[in-house]
């Protein structure tokens, strides 16, 4: 019988992304790469650690309710999950650990996994686990994907304000009311 | 230097030979508008001019070449006596002479100085006397015409030269300039350690490919970094320039009411701006990890996880269920099957136990019935028979509870992030009307500051045409001031906003700079390269070294300069308010000067009394620094720095900078009454040597060849 929780296997993994991203996406947006620092703000860039740009993606394919498989060379990231937003050192932003949670819910509703085998032992809890990282890394590799799209139309796009939002509240509010919580720029 | 005396002769309205004498301390000059104040401090500046020859005919005085009869000569002179490492003389003089139809020829022009040397008296060139003294640097600190000058700072290289002038940085110039086109010995020492570096570095054949991408890549970043640099330069030149132009044009009309009330208006709207901006909070994309307005649509999602795992724990339960009667229903067909065999229903298995048997074995008894049992017997034979069954059930029952149907429990820990994640089902229901109210908020906030900036834009529109209004201009004259107004303010938002732009860029590259050199030093680690690779780094850190110790002194410098002037500040301000003294060092090498509070508010628009105090204070400071490091000391000379203080405020002002242990020369028509005598009871106030400069009576209003200046010592 198993004494670990599902979660913190899982939350110990660090999942894997499509290669080019990083100087694409994650060296644009995050400080990917840079090492842990203060003050993001001071070198332009938007989000903070790697894994920021990594749990937007994630939600761009979850809401999209879209998958995409990784082809190619592929990273892992540097941290892994259990330690997305805890942010200790960085005195301007705000922990958000509780993400991790809804974001583990978000994967077993997702996940074509049986769990009654996994109950029975059927199934190991290392392979429920890999299922899940599977899928969370196809969900942000179509949302990857669709932001490198997004850029292509518009290298500006994720530089305003409302950028990073817009994309999000975009694939949940029906475009008849969008309206009122699209943004117009002054 | 000490001035000690002033011979003025013929030099403009100083007709004749006027000689004065100087004490330690204050001379106060007290003279009405045309009396000859400052005249006599232009004598001085043409004295102290070591540059040129400057035998202009209109210095001499209009009543002397009045007098002068025809082909006769005569000397203009200005002389100098003054205390330096014993006493020295310098003088500066040439002849005039009238020519036919009155016309005046100058020539002879002489610049003297005198030394002792133990008892011997030695001429030298007064140019060379003086500049040794009195050095070029010093003077620029010395002499003041006015109010609107006293800001040594609005020349933007003051700053440097009265850093590199008095602060120890001068030290450093051997070792470290930062300047590409003068290298110290570090820039050097980096510049060629790091040439052979990329030279080991290009031989080196197994890195060959690499070697040259990164190469490449570092020159690119390289030039591109220089030449932002240099953009950067110009559009903070520009800025400055045009702010100074600006700037004279304001300080021109300090006095105009309607240029008041705009500047007034301004600050305060920009005040109110500021402060409405800050309220603007459009950190979105933190705002949907930190504020996890990311979920704002995730109810769905949540409602599907707890139906799977509801669905999940209700499967589960079901099978455990129908397990356990599956189990039940085999257990109740084994006992059944035996009472069926032997056409009674048995004792329980368990009835004797396990130890009750073994005895009864053990000792050849049936203690249930009370009857022998040897072994060998049927009886025995039962009980042994007994036991073993009972020993196998307990047996298969150990067995059983070890393979249960479902090992794991995850069921458990699903239900439990199903409860307690739930109780948050409202908060991510409400995200969208929060998401709303936040962009709602900044909005507004938003559409009040563009209110504002149009307020500003308008009064700003108004002062540009209120500093172009000159009484003498014809309309057309005026509108192209407007133009030049207009303009400037334009280039100056242009040069500020791309000093920006180029900062950020220039952090950028610096940064890829850095991340490009970290790889290629990598690549230098495991090759032949090594060693070079390591001398450059040592030659760069020295380097850093020095230019951290250059930056410290200069910072140093003015920490020193701030406090002094701090310190004259409180004095020179009898009462009232003066706030703090800061000389904030700009990217470009120039200084401001400005005063904040003790919250370090800026005081955005000082009175001109404050402000010339402020200057003065720095004057004195920079003076005194000077004295310390030169052991030497030097007068300020003053015309007219006071015209905007209250009659009342003037005396004590003089009489604090009398207690000042400084050689200070002033011009001033404080002390005047209305009347244009001289106000006795101040006079009688103050304690400083006094002259009192007028125009000899009587003089035709309207014949300069009539005026001439007297001067008189008053106490």
């Amino acid at each position: 019988m198993t004494t670990e929780n599902l979660y913190d296997i899982w939350a110990k993994r660090n999942p894997k992304f499509e290669t080019h991203f990083e100087e694409t996406l994650l060296r644009l947006f995050t400080d990917y790469g840079v090492g842990s620092s203060d003050a993001m703000s001071s070198k332009g860039k938007i989000l903070g650690a790697g894994y920021e740009l990594y749990i937007y993606a994630f939600f761009v394919g979850l809401y999209a309710n879209k998958k995409r498989e990784l082809n190619g060379d592929y990273k892992v990231l540097g941290q892994p999950i259990q330690f997305w937003g805890n942010l200790d050192s960085k005195k301007i932003r705000k922990a958000y650990p509780r993400l991790r949670e809804y974001i583990f819910t978000a994967l077993i509703a997702k996940t074509d996994l049986d769990l009654i085998a996994l109950e029975k032992g059927d199934i190991t809890d290392n392979q429920a686990v890999d299922m899940l990282k599977d899928t969370m890394e196809q969900y942000a590799n179509y949302g990857f994907h669709a932001i490198e799209e997004k850029m292509k139309d518009n290298p500006n796009y994720f530089y305003k304000n409302t950028g990073f939002l817009d994309m999000i509240l975009d694939l949940l509010v029906p475009s008849s009311n969008k309206e009122d919580t699209e943004i117009e720029e002054l | 230097m000490n001035i000690k005396e002033i011979t003025i002769e013929n030099f403009r309205c100083y007709y004749g030979k006027h000689t004065v004498k100087f004490n330690d301390g204050l001379v106060l000059f007290v003279g009405d508008n045309g009396d000859g104040k400052t005249t006599f401090f232009e004598a001085l500046e043409w004295l102290f001019d070591t540059t040129k020859q400057n035998k202009d005919y209109r210095l001499v005085s209009e009543k002397k070449i009045a007098e002068l009869p025809e082909f006769e000569s005569d000397i203009l002179r200005v002389s100098m006596t003054f205390e330096h490492d014993g006493e020295k003389i310098v003088e500066k003089s040439f002849s005039f002479k009238k020519q036919s139809g009155n016309e005046i020829r100058t020539e002879d022009f002489q610049f003297k100085g005198w030394y002792k040397n133990g008892t011997e008296r030695v001429q030298i060139h007064g140019g060379e006397l003086l500049d040794r003294c009195f050095e070029a640097a010093i003077r620029k600190y010395c002499l003041f015409k006015g109010e609107e000058n006293l800001n040594v700072f609005n020349n933007p290289d003051a700053l440097n030269y009265l850093i590199e002038t008095f602060s120890n940085i001068k030290q450093f110039d051997p070792y470290y300039t930062g300047d590409d086109d003068n290298f110290g010995f570090t820039d050097f020492a980096v510049n060629q350690s790091r040439k052979a570096y990329e030279k080991a570095m290009k031989s080196d054949k197994q890195n060959s490919q690499q070697e040259k991408e990164l190469s490449s890549k570092l020159d690119l970043l390289r030039a591109q970094l220089s030449n932002i640099r240099q953009r950067l330069k110009t559009n903070r030149e520009n800025a400055n320039n045009y702010a100074t132009k600006l700037n004279e044009i304001e300080s021109s009309k300090e006095a105009s009411s309607l240029l008041k009330g705009i500047n007034e208006r301004l600050k305060s709207l920009n005040d109110k701006k500021i402060k409405i901006e800050s309220y603007i909070n459009e950190d979105y994309t933190i705002k949907l990890l930190d504020e996890m307005w990311i979920l704002c649509g995730f109810s769905s999602i949540f409602k599907e996880y707890q139906e799977k795992v509801n669905a999940f724990s209700k499967e589960k339960r079901r099978l455990e269920d129908e397990d356990k009667k599956q189990k039940g229903k085999q257990e109740a067909y084994q006992e059944i099957g035996k009472s069926i065999k032997d056409g009674f229903i048995p004792l329980s298995i368990y009835i004797p136990d396990e130890n009750t048997m073994k005895e009864m074995i053990e000792d050849e008894v049936c203690k249930v019935c009370g009857r022998e049992a040897k072994q060998g017997t049927d009886a025995y034979n039962f009980m042994v028979d007994k036991l073993n069954e009972l020993l196998k059930s307990q047996q298969s029952k150990a067995q059983k509870e070890e393979v249960p149907l479902f090992p794991n429990n995850y069921a458990k820990e699903l239900e439990q992030k199903s409860i307690s994640l739930g109780y948050n089902q409202d908060e991510l229901n409400n995200l969208f009307a929060k998401i709303r109210e936040v962009i709602e908020f900044n909005e507004a906030r938003k559409a009040e500051v563009k209110k504002i900036q149009e307020s500003i834009d308008i009064e700003e529109e108004n002062k540009k045409k209120l500093l172009a209004q000159n009484d003498t201009f014809t309309e057309e004259q005026l509108q192209n001031a407007y133009e030049n107004i207009r303009n400037w303010f334009d280039y100056i938002n242009e040069a500020e906003k791309q000093i920006i732009i180029l900062e950020k860029e220039g952090k950028k590259i610096e940064q890829d700079l850095e991340a490009v050199q970290k790889e290629y030093d990598n690549l230098a680690k495991y090759s032949i390269a090594s060693t070079y690779s390591k001398v450059y780094t040592v030659f760069s850190k020295i380097q850093n070294a020095f230019k951290f110790a250059k930056e410290k002194n200069t910072r140093d410098f003015l920490f020193l300069l701030e406090d002094k002037a701090n310190k004259y500040l409180e004095k020179l301000n009898i009462d009232g308010f003066y706030g703090i003294i800061r000389i904030i060092k700009t990217p470009d090498g120039s200084a401001r000067i400005v005063l904040q509070d003790k919250n370090d508010t800026f005081v955005t628009s000082p009175n001109q009394a404050l402000k010339t105090t402020m200057y003065m204070s720095v004057l004195f400071a920079v003076s005194e620094l000077t004295t310390i490091k030169r052991e030497n000391d030097y007068p300020l000379i003053f015309d007219a720095p006071t015209s905007s203080f209250a009659p009342q405020k003037e005396s004590e002002f003089f009489n604090v900078i009398s207690d000042i242990k400084k050689q200070c020369i002033i011009f001033s028509k404080s002390f005047l009454t209305d009347n244009g005598s001289l106000d006795s009871t101040k006079i009688d106030s103050l304690h400083c040597t006094i002259y009192r400069m007028e125009k000899k009576k009587p003089f035709d209003n309207l014949d300069l060849s009539t005026v001439q200046t007297v001067l008189t010592l008053i106490k």
